[in-house]
């Protein structure tokens, strides 16, 4: 899909939808007469039996032309929405507003725009050209990091970061329901203000791609071994709650078991391929300890059964911001939640910022009291 | 309305008279979606102002096409009542010859 401009006046759109809204009103009056004098003349030129059979078998076409300019009516008036909502206007405005077809759409369907499948790693050094964090109220302690990009809705390419503020010796990177007036870990503490959203997105996601026939066998052998998904299922972020400016809790309760079967015993942990967030110093038994390598035997029923639950932990809950500020730069705060569960089987959420295409571009994210 | 023509010509009386009610104001509602379109059109352009115009003049042409449609519900609804009309014209001829039995 390719970013076009495109141009509307909002308030005009919405002015036709209420004058179609109008001529819809007139048609159904008029087709409603209309068929019930041509319904009566088919009953009685039909008889007792066929003319039932005439009344059920007649069909106006021209409902058909109703029900499409309904269609049509509400359609352009979701357009001049998207176009005020795109444009940061008010949606009774008849300005002009110009903009791209991608960010249009982003408002007429935001489910399609997905933000694990925008981000870009870019060339050495675009981050630090396109922000550099050095000319951005960096002090000791505080600052943002960051190396990789995300292609927003509108096609334009913005920097990813995770901000960080150090507050009596302790680091960090989000606020959890700022109270008016505060300071705000997003703008290093009033250090880099006057950042604005203009446009914000929230949802559920798969952060992987679908994994093939032998990535998925693969995957199955680890998840046999973890004797669940290794991370979060759709099911798991979807009982989270997101709220822009607050930590993420959960919703509901989780559905999953708190007491889950023990593993077999010549099933080992493995590492994973990358640490868990802030744990990098977990030991595997499974790399080390010679039963790991298994037999074949083993390997291949871990694989069948575990490839039936493989890549069903790809999921997190998301919130991007796309922030601009008064000089016109550009920068956007994706932030992924993923549902851990402790050893009492108690479901925890995990936020990171992430700031770039690779596994390891994550900041865990320590909320701010 | 003539009783002589019996239910079914007085529903083909009421349907040609629904003809002759509908087809003029699909006509002045077309004119009227037009009028509304030209509201929306100045300064609107891009993909969503293409799509539009597609689905405006599909509905314009549904609507024309709904005008042919009543003209010829009219036509059969006509014809029928015409048939009916010479039916009890011939009755009536038939009475006044022969006279009440």
């Amino acid at each position: 899909m390719s970013s076009v401009q495109c141009s509307a006046r909002p308030g005009e759109l919405i002015e036709y939808t209420r004058a179609a809204g109008d001529v819809i009103w007139q048609l159904r009056a008029a087709l409603v007469t209309f068929d019930a004098a041509i319904e009566d003349y088919l009953f009685a030129s039909g008889g007792l039996v066929l003319g039932w059979v005439r009344e059920l078998l007649y069909r106006d076409p021209i409902w058909n032309a109703l029900v499409e300019l309904d269609e049509v009516s509400s359609w352009v008036g979701h357009v001049g929405w998207a176009f005020a909502m795109a444009g940061g206007g008010s949606i009774s405005s008849t300005d002009v507003i110009t903009t791209t077809n991608l960010a249009v759409g982003s408002w007429l369907d935001p489910i399609e725009w997905k933000p694990a499948d925008h981000v870009r790693s870019g060339q050495a050094g675009d981050w630090l050209r396109a922000f550099n964090p050095l000319c951005r109220g960096y002090r000791t302690g505080s600052g943002y990091r960051g190396s990789g990009f995300i292609e927003g809705p509108d096609g334009r390419l913005y920097p990813l970061l995770a901000p960080f503020v150090t507050r009596d010796g302790e680091e960090y990177h989000a606020d959890d329901r700022l109270a008016p007036g505060e300071p705000s870990v997003l703008d290093l503490d009033g250090s880099d203000a006057g950042w604005t959203t203009v446009w914000e997105t929230m949802g559920v996601e798969r952060w992987r791609e679908a994994p093939g026939l032998w990535e998925r066998f693969m995957l199955g052998v680890g998840n046999t071994v973890a004797g669940r998904p290794n991370g979060s299922t759709e099911s798991d972020v979807e009982k989270l709650v997101l709220q822009s400016g607050a930590a993420p809790y959960f919703g509901f309760v989780s559905d999953r078991s708190s007491t889950e079967s023990t593993p077999p015993q010549y099933i080992v942990p493995k590492a994973p391929d990358f640490a868990p967030p802030g744990q990098p110093d977990t030991m595997y038994p499974g790399n080390n300890a010679p039963a790991a390598a298994g037999s074949g035997t083993a390997m291949l029923i871990e694989g069948i059964g575990g490839a039936l639950m493989a890549d069903l932990g790809s999921f997190d809950a998301y919130d991007v911001m796309f922030q601009q500020n008064a000089a016109g730069d550009t920068r956007a705060l994706y932030k992924r939640v993923y549902v851990g569960f402790d050893d009492a089987g108690e479901p925890y959420a995990d936020s990171v910022w992430v700031t770039g295409p690779e596994n390891n571009d994550h900041v865990l994210i320590n909320y701010a009291p | 309305m003539s009783f002589a023509l019996g239910w079914e010509g007085q529903t083909a009386i009421e349907a040609v008279h629904a003809c002759d009610r509908l087809a003029p104001k699909l006509l002045e509602l077309v004119e009227q979606h037009a009028h509304a379109a030209e509201v929306a059109r100045p300064d609107w352009a891009g993909p969503h102002r293409d799509t539009f115009e597609d689905r405006y003049a599909n509905v314009q042409q549904a609507l024309l096409a709904g005008v042919c449609w009543v003209v010829q519900v009219r036509h059969d609804a006509a014809t029928r009542l015409a048939q009916l009309t010479a039916e009890a014209e011939e009755t009536a001829r038939l009475l006044l010859t022969t006279g009440p039995r």
